[in-house]
């Protein structure tokens, strides 16, 4: 797999990361150095075994839906950067007209 | 050991066993003093903890002796002091995660381990330092600076739980708990010369546990001996509502098993004759081997191929896990948000940059990518159906040997800065371990002697799901050998 530094600055716009010129440039061939190794895999023949088998997570069953009590909203709050004592604040990123 | 008050160094079960007791002098209180008169005094030079919790132990300890004086039991941890890797909430108490992005996060609720625990008496002593988000093998990648191993500090303590690997080891405090997603409990432990254990995936709830790569990790318990590891596991252990995932397995307690009846596995593809540095730990699994030939055990030669694949279907799952658990700090729920960010999207990017360390940054890109459009079917779907095709090979394994017995790690610890640079080497040192999360198996590491230089080496014994009682037992075995065991190190600071 060839990793260029075009590829991940694509991969860091779909993982929410702003990656600087310099860091682009460090992990571009750290990364194509990687993948080298991990394609090693590609020649393994797992025949028709099913990627998406649960096990060894296996669930004995979900807990049943009983009311109990909750967390304190204030205990959540003052977590976040920003908040208004009720919601958590962000950017606009709607128009007013929208 | 150090001049200090000796009564932290007895095994687990008589040091609660004589809190317990209220006509015997020993309290809670004493021994959670002695701790952190142990902690103030080393920690300086090891840098194991990133927080105390002096006042939440003194409570906790008060509690128990309060309840022993009343005659009640306070349970078969009393008085314990137990140091918790800092990706496990504690109530009031920041949580860290050894990184930037959480800020003073404060968790509104207990982790069911670390809860379990306390209930049964341990006395929380303080948070230990880690890779950031559990990733790595050397806590280097600490946004909080480097862990130092007890037993050279010029190296690295193993990872990601070297900061509980090391207080233990410096006998700062008796019991940790760490999280294991690919040996970050066994590596360390190793490294630092001490028992770890990750149990059977699901024995233990992982509530609590800030997410890694929620289909590996499992939390589980760090100690001085098998004996002191188990007692911390069966507090632990159960099912818990709050983690769909746990399942009852019988208890980890002793279960009398005959040695002499056991089925030995040697896996071919755990050789060590072609790794520099591997010499030392190769001839360990042979002398320890030899020892268990002698009881009356059988050697079982098993070839498993796709062990060999291993680490490439690991660092393919863990990051892809851990690309979507991390996506949550995005600068609007936890801690750290940048400054001025243009739009959401702005502002979700630049906190990220800013917030996550370069090693959590690389596994998310990883991750992302194993995970995009195009390339998902040749790396995610390949890995998940070599990972199925990997657990099939052990069920097979398992049906000719009870137990696998082989090194933790190729090498003895290394030098701080020595594979900071190289990312791949780093991941290639958890080429003994990571089989085991990828197919949910229990996993012990002891300490099996020393290099020339002194630094510890660790003997892994591997058992199949749900079967963690066998695995301690048979490692209890490999402790008690000539040279093996626990050693406290010298104290250098």
């Amino acid at each position: 797999m060839d990793i260029d530094e075009t590829l991940v600055r694509h991969v860091a716009k779909l993982a929410r990361l702003e990656l600087s010129d310099d860091e682009v440039t460090g992990i571009a061939p750290q990364l194509a150095e990687i993948f080298g190794h991990i394609d090693q895999i590609q020649q393994i023949d797992v025949g028709d075994m099913d990627p998406a088998t649960q096990d060894p997570i296996t669930l004995e069953g979900l807990r049943s839906d009983e009311p109990g009590e909750t967390l304190d909203p204030r205990s959540i709050l003052r977590n976040a950067p920003q908040h208004d004592g009720a919601f958590l604040v962000v950017p606009r990123f709607f128009d007013e007209e929208e | 050991m150090f001049g200090f008050d000796d009564s932290l160094d007895l095994p687990v079960a008589e040091m609660a066993q004589r809190v317990r007791d209220k006509d015997n002098p020993l309290t809670a209180s004493k021994l959670v003093e002695t701790s952190l008169l142990r902690i103030e005094t080393l920690d300086a030079a090891y840098g194991a903890f990133l927080r105390r919790t002096g006042d939440l132990a003194r409570e906790q300890a008060a509690a128990v002796d309060a309840k022993a004086e009343a005659g009640e039991d306070p349970g078969p941890l009393a008085g314990v002091p137990l140091a918790v890797k800092d990706n496990l909430a504690v109530p009031g108490v920041p949580l860290t995660c050894g990184s930037k992005i959480l800020g003073e996060y404060i968790p509104p609720t207990w982790a069911t381990s670390v809860k379990r625990a306390v209930d049964a008496g341990a006395c929380i002593v303080g948070k230990t330092n880690l890779d950031e988000f559990a990733m790595g093998s050397s806590t280097e990648n600490s946004a909080f600076g480097p862990t130092r191993n007890p037993h050279g500090t010029a190296f690295v303590p193993g990872g990601s739980s070297g900061g509980s690997a090391a207080a233990v080891a410096s006998g700062m405090a008796p019991l940790a708990l760490g999280s294991d997603t690919g040996g970050s409990i066994r590596q360390p432990a190793a490294l630092c010369g001490i028992t770890g254990m990750k149990p059977t995936y699901g024995r233990v709830s992982r509530n609590g546990l800030v997410a890694f790569a929620s289909s590996l990790d499992q939390v589980g318990p760090m100690a001085r001996s098998c004996a002191d590891a188990r007692a911390l596991l069966e507090a632990i252990e159960g099912v818990d509502p709050l983690d769909a995932t746990t399942r009852g397995y019988d208890t980890a307690a002793q279960n009398g098993v005959d040695l002499g009846s056991l089925r030995i596995g040697r896996v071919t593809e755990f050789a060590l004759d072609d790794v520099p540095g591997g010499e030392p730990a190769q001839a360990a699994v042979e002398r320890v081997r030899s020892a268990l030939f002698e009881t009356g055990a059988t050697d079982a030669e098993l070839s498993l191929p796709l062990v060999q694949a291993s680490i490439p279907v690991y660092y393919l799952v863990a990051p892809a896990e851990a690309s979507s658990n991390l996506a949550r700090y995005d600068g609007v729920r936890y801690g750290h948000r940048a400054e001025g960010g243009a739009d959401l999207m702005d502002l979700y990017a630049r906190t990220r940059e800013e917030g996550f360390g370069e090693e959590v940054k690389r596994r998310i890109l990883i991750g992302t990518f194993a995970l995009s459009a195009g390339y998902a079917d040749a790396y995610y779907k390949k890995a998940m159906a070599t990972r199925a095709a990997l657990r099939a090979q052990f069920d097979s394994a398992f049906a000719e040997c009870d137990v696998i017995v082989s090194a933790t790690t190729p090498t003895c610890a290394f030098k701080i800065g020595e594979k900071a640079d190289d990312p791949l080497a780093m991941y290639l040192c958890d080429v003994l371990t990571v089989a085991a999360n990828l197919a949910g198996l229990p996993a012990v590491s002891v300490p099996c002697g020393k290099t020339a230089e002194g630094l510890p080496l660790g003997i892994q014994v591997w058992g199949p799901p749900g079967r963690d009682g066998l695995v301690f037992d048979v490692a209890e075995q490999l402790e008690a050998m000539d040279g093996c065991g626990y050693e406290a190190p010298e104290v250098t600071s």
